[in-house]
């Protein structure tokens, strides 16, 4: 896998995130879904440097939607997961299944 | 089917401050509501205000008698928040976009976040934070806590950019070394 594929932990949460969405969704909504996910607040920041990061990749696509009164009359940028996404998140999940096979959590001791 | 709907919206507006004649059913003023029934209300208030192209309500065009039937009606912090904004922020000419601002963010946050971020971030990011304060947090918990929690957000929003903006720039020291 070469670094431009190399899917970190947090892009990988973000993936599946917009996954369980499925359908196109902005920031915040990606973020909600991230937080229970992970279990913890995670910074609406941290999820654009993200989703930047996989955008590059070619893992997912964005789209500016119209502005919104709500919004002070600023524009929602609207992400989707592409089919490389969906690629990198079952090859990530092939790796994890084959790593584990065979290995009880029980039996991993420091 | 619109009409219907305004005529809600009237029904609404006119339990709130005797603005019709007696044909319709008034609100016990002292009927106390329970949190989710204010908030309901409160959006009910809100659509009429915006249906009816009323705009928004200027404190200095509300009686005390309204003032103490609105802050019955809808609670303290739901008043305050959705339904009465300053003279200073009305602008006379464009009620519609007055009464679409709703409750505003902290604007030394708000600044903060501005200079925080970089142009392209600052769209989504800011717009982002303010959607969720106006529509999620402040009808849920009140504009005294949506407040906090968008400070909260704007602190760990702009020291997560300072923090990358450093990362990207020892990178950038690194490559320029090693080139």
């Amino acid at each position: 896998m070469s670094k431009a594929e190399y899917l970190g932990k947090f892009e990988e949460l973000v993936l599946l995130a917009l996954g369980r969405l499925r359908r196109e969704a902005y920031g915040m909504e990606i973020r909600r879904v991230l937080a229970d996910l992970a279990e913890k607040d995670i910074s609406i920041g941290a999820v654009y440097t993200a989703l930047e990061r996989l955008e590059a990749k070619g893992f997912v696509s964005s789209r500016r939607g119209d502005p919104l009164p709500e919004r002070g009359g600023r524009a929602r940028r609207y992400f989707r997961l592409e089919a490389a996404g969906v690629a990198a998140l079952q090859e990530e999940r092939r790796i994890l299944r084959k790593a584990w096979l065979g290995l009880k959590p029980a039996e991993v001791k420091a | 089917m619109k009409k219907d709907h305004e005529r809600e919206v009237l029904r609404i507006l006119w339990n709130l401050f005797d603005l019709g004649k007696g044909t319709v059913e008034r609100l016990d003023p002292a009927k106390r509501l329970s949190p989710h029934e204010r908030v309901i209300m409160s959006d009910e208030l809100l659509l009429a205000m915006k249906t009816l192209s009323v705009g928004a309500l200027r404190e200095k065009d509300l009686t005390a008698e309204m003032r103490e039937r609105l802050l019955l009606f809808l609670g303290r912090d739901q008043a305050m928040n959705w339904s009465i904004i300053p003279d200073s922020d009305f602008d006379p000419d464009d009620p519609e976009a007055t009464f679409g601002r709703g409750p505003s963010v902290p604007a030394g946050a708000e600044k903060l976040l501005f200079l925080g971020l970089s142009k392209s971030e600052r769209e989504e990011q800011i717009g982002d934070l303010e959607e969720e304060f106006r529509t999620k947090i402040v009808p849920r918990f009140g504009l005294q806590f949506a407040r906090r929690w968008y400070w909260s957000q704007v602190s760990r929003t702009v020291a997560w950019a300072v923090v990358r903006r450093i990362a990207a720039t020892v990178d950038w020291i690194f490559r320029l070394r090693r080139s």
